[in-house]
Parts: C-alpha cells; structure tokens; sequence
C-alpha cells in the first residue's frame, strides 16, 4: 500500500474495519422515502377526515408517493420478474409484512375516492405499512444504524412530519384556503418529536453503538438536518403567523424543507450511514511460545471486553 | 440431531489462503465473491503487536437474521443447521446481504469470470447461471456433506463428505464436524480448548468457532 494511505482513516484495516454497505442504494431509500412520506400524508389526511378535511388530490398524492417507494426498490431487485414471491415470506419478514399491508392499503384508498366515508379508514393500513417500513431497517442487523431500536420511532416521526408537510404544501396548492389551522400545529408536534427522538439516537450512535465511520457521517448531518429540516419549518410557521400577507407562501415553505428533511434523513441513513458490522475478535491467539492476547475489533470505539 | 460446525484454531492458521483458493475453485465464484476469506489482522501497538489470520464466511447461524429478513423464504435453514438458499425462488433484493453481521452474502447480476470475458475450463463447467441477480454464500458445500451422509461417510473426517475449505488447509486450522454429536472432532475441540464466536453479542448463533488457547500444557 501506498504509504501515503497507510494512515488515512480505513485505510490501515481496509477490509476489517466496517465499510459502506453496497446492497441498497438511493433506489431502496426510495422505498422508504415514498412509503413514509406517503403513508404520514395519508395518516395525517385520514385522521382529518373525521374534522371534514375530505381531498382526493391528497388521497391519490399519498398512494402515489407510496407506489412510487414501491416501484423504486423494484427497479433495485436482480430478479424483477419474480417480484410476485416477496409474497412468501410473511410468518417472518418485515418487507413481505409491508408488501401484504399495500394490498390492503391501495385498494381501500382508491375506494375512498368513490366513498369519501371510507377515507377515515384509511390511516389504519397508512399506519401499519409506516410500522412495516421502521421494522424492516430495525431487522437489518447487519447494520448498526439501522438495527437501532431508535430507528423505529425515528422513521414514524420523520415519515408523519413528512407527511405534515407534503399536506401543508399541497394544502397551498389544491385546498380551498390552505390546509386547515391544525395541520401546522401537527407539523410542529411531529418535528419535535423526530428532533427529539433524532438527539437521542445520534447520541447512542456515537458513544460507540455505530462504526466510528458511520458516527462520522451522522455527525456531519446532524447540523444541516437540525436546522434546514426541523429549526427553519417552525421559522416558516412562526413566519407565516406574524405575517399574514406571505402566510401561505411561508406554511408551503415550512412543509416543503420539512419534507425535504425527512428525505435527506432517509437517504443518509440508508446509503451514507450505513456502514456494515466489519470483522472481530474477542482474543488473539498464543502463537509458538508467546501468550494470548487482547481482542480487536478495528472500526469501533471499543474492543470486546475479555471475559476470561 | 445433527448441526454442522467449522471450529477455526486461530494459534494454527498461517493466513496462507489456501482455503480461500479452494473454496473459489470448488464454487467457481467469480471476483469478488469470496465465501471464505480469511482475514489479516494486526493487533495492538508497537511493540506488542500480534498477527492473526482469522478465516470468516458464512455462520449457518442458529438465529440467522439472513433468513429472518427474507422475504421470500429463499433463505431456510435445514434440520442440520446448515442456512442455505433456493436460487430459484431468490428475487436478488438484497435484504439478506444488509442483515448478515457477517458480510458472507454477495449479488452479481452480470456474468464474471477471472480473465474477465475469458472464462477458464472449471468456471465453464461450474457456471450456474441461476445464481445471477441473486443473493449467494456459502453452502458448508453441502453437496459433498451429502453425498458424503448418503454414502455412509462422516463429514468432518472423510474428505470426500467435507468442505473444501477444510479439506484443503495445510495447517489443520480447519475442521468441520457435528456439535451435537459429543465425541465428534469440532466437539471434542471445543470442550478441550477456550472458543470465542464472532459477534456474538447480537444473538445469531454463529456456527463458526475460534480457539485461542491451543498451546498444549
């Protein structure tokens, strides 16, 4: 090796140390970007339907993010032409849960648009299939990042702050005069919540429960995450409360980087963040006339502990 | 019952890659695919360092995420512990690759050979090409096991019913054998000697056991 290399961080344990899995890339994140968006918009807008917020463009805009996710990990699969046996597996595996979950979620959906009634029901399913997705990252075990249990509340919160915001924005555009008051108030609770659980998770990534690489890049997200996806929307909402002559342009605003902070979340997580276990030891081995020794696991801020 | 096992001495293994060798002949995997590597490890600092060569791949774990993840139960686990993968029903969508702890599951959509578009005589006749766009590892070569159980042979001892990987390493760091069976080899070795299993916090089970304490007292 280069010796110009051999310091540089990975370099000297190339191989050992945990590197950046490979097997799911942005068209994967696309899965659980469509699918959270969706299902949180659909939750949010089912749920207002029992305060008469009834709006086929929601509806129709939720199932499209969520077969969009679909289509997206798809295109990802190596035998597409077999996609119908994801169906095969659902005594234990989360992502044939999920699959099962859109046959439900799809048709009562596009019911709803004929029944607009059947649109209070629709959260359920939206909300099952959001569950789907958190337990198909905690599965992944391979994947410190994802195997958190934090990733559970942290994917639900981001996916219904998502979907707060796409309604906000989308509420701009189609609603007649906006989103209703209480959608903004929704999106506030759910930022806090996804802020509040995101400090959380990134503190235990940290202090040692994630590869010190993939605590690096969790480290560097976190600034632009804080602010341009949950500081600047309550800016927006602040914005839009003290000054009525821009508040609809300011709630699009707020709901569009609310969005689009759930996105990079998802993105960073799933394809940056996502360093693999790597390789260790709990001792090394006594060789000729030397002695055992300590155990080695390269990557990561702590060894194994010697138990004998 | 019957669960097949490597036991890997870690004091014996001289990193020579021999299995690696063997292992990429016996499965013809193309580059890249390795389902036995054994990895070169230095432990501490100057001046107490260490070398260790530390042979990883596929666990047949007890608990194997790769099959839990699975979606389309192509990922099952025999009665005798070994994990394996039904290629026909595989749809390649990488969830087993991300679950394993282990790093022992690739996918190759395209056909690749050594010489890049020149494939040698054994990559030609062990081409299968069920396994591209889907997810492969290790087999603890079941075939031979079988073959070898069918044909009244112990996998573990004689050569024709075990892995090629064990068979082929010139140090005897390798041995495969029942962990079930208390007078088997791997048995007999692991109540003889300290073992260690790889990330065995996370509760998979792993059926690949490293001694490190094998000088003889």
């Amino acid at each position: 090796m280069s010796e110009e290399f051999e310091d540089a961080p990975g370099m000297r344990h190339l191989g050992l140390s945990p590197w950046l899995q490979t097997a799911w890339d942005l068209r994967a994140a696309g899965n659980f970007i469509g699918g959270g968006s969706g299902t949180g918009l659909l939750i949010i807008a089912s749920l207002g339907a029992f305060k008469g917020l009834y709006s086929p463009v929601l509806l129709l805009a939720g199932l499209a993010l969520v077969g969009l996710g679909l289509f997206s990990v798809f295109l990802e699969i190596g035998r597409p032409l077999r996609a119908l046996n994801v169906l095969l597996g659902a005594k234990r595996s989360w992502m044939t849960r999920e699959a099962f979950v859109a046959a439900v979620l799809f048709p009562l959906g596009l019911a709803a648009l004929i029944w607009p009634d059947l649109a209070k029901l629709v959260w359920i399913p939206a909300a099952a299939y959001l569950y789907c997705q958190a337990r198909i990252l905690e599965a992944a075990k391979g994947i410190p990042t994802w195997r958190s249990p934090l990733i559970l509340p942290l994917t639900i919160a981001s996916g219904l702050a998502e979907g707060a915001g796409i309604l906000l924005l989308l509420g701009t555009l189609v609603l007649d005069g906006g989103a209703p008051e209480w959608v903004a108030g929704t999106l506030v609770a759910t930022i806090a919540a996804r802020i509040f659980v995101w400090m959380f998770y990134r503190r235990r990534m940290v202090g040692g429960e994630a590869p010190v690489e993939a605590a690096a890049v969790l480290i560097r997200f976190s600034m632009p995450f804080t602010l341009g996806g949950n500081v600047i929307p309550i800016a927006f909402l602040v914005l839009g409360g003290i000054q009525p002559d821009i508040r609809a342009a300011a709630l699009a605003a707020a709901g569009l980087a609310a969005m689009a902070g759930g996105w990079a979340l998802k993105i960073v997580i799933v394809t940056k963040a996502a360093q693999n276990q790597g390789f260790a030891i709990n001792h090394s081995p006594a060789r000729g006339g030397g002695e055992s020794g300590p155990g080695f696991k390269p990557g990561w801020r702590e060894v194994p502990k010697d138990k004998d | 019952m019957t669960k097949w096992a490597i036991v890997a001495d870690l004091g014996r293994c001289v990193g020579c890659q021999t299995c690696t060798t063997a292992c990429r002949h016996a499965n013809a995997t193309p580059p890249g695919v390795q389902y036995r590597k054994v990895l070169d490890m230095e432990v501490g600092t100057f001046p107490d360092v260490r070398r260790v060569f530390v042979p990883v791949g596929c666990m047949h774990c007890d608990e194997p995420p790769c099959r839990d993840v699975c979606p389309t139960t192509a990922t099952t686990k025999r009665a005798d512990g070994m994990v394996m993968i039904d290629y026909d029903i595989c749809i390649g969508c990488g969830y087993c690759i991300v679950a394993c702890p282990y790093q022992a599951r690739y996918k190759v959509s395209k056909p690749t050979f050594a010489f890049k578009d020149q494939e040698t005589q054994n990559e030609r006749a062990r081409f299968d090409e069920r396994l591209l766009g889907v997810a492969q590892k290790c087999t603890f070569c079941v075939d031979r096991v079988d073959y070898g159980l069918a044909n009244g042979l112990t996998p573990g001892v004689a050569p024709e019913a075990t892995p090629a990987c064990v068979n082929s390493c010139l140090s005897k760091a390798l041995t495969f054998g029942d962990t079930d069976n208390p007078d088997s080899n791997v048995s007999k070795l692991l109540k003889r000697y300290k073992s260690f299993r790889m990330h065995e916090e996370l509760g998979t089970g792993p059926n690949i056991h490293y001694l490190w304490e094998t000088e003889d007292e």
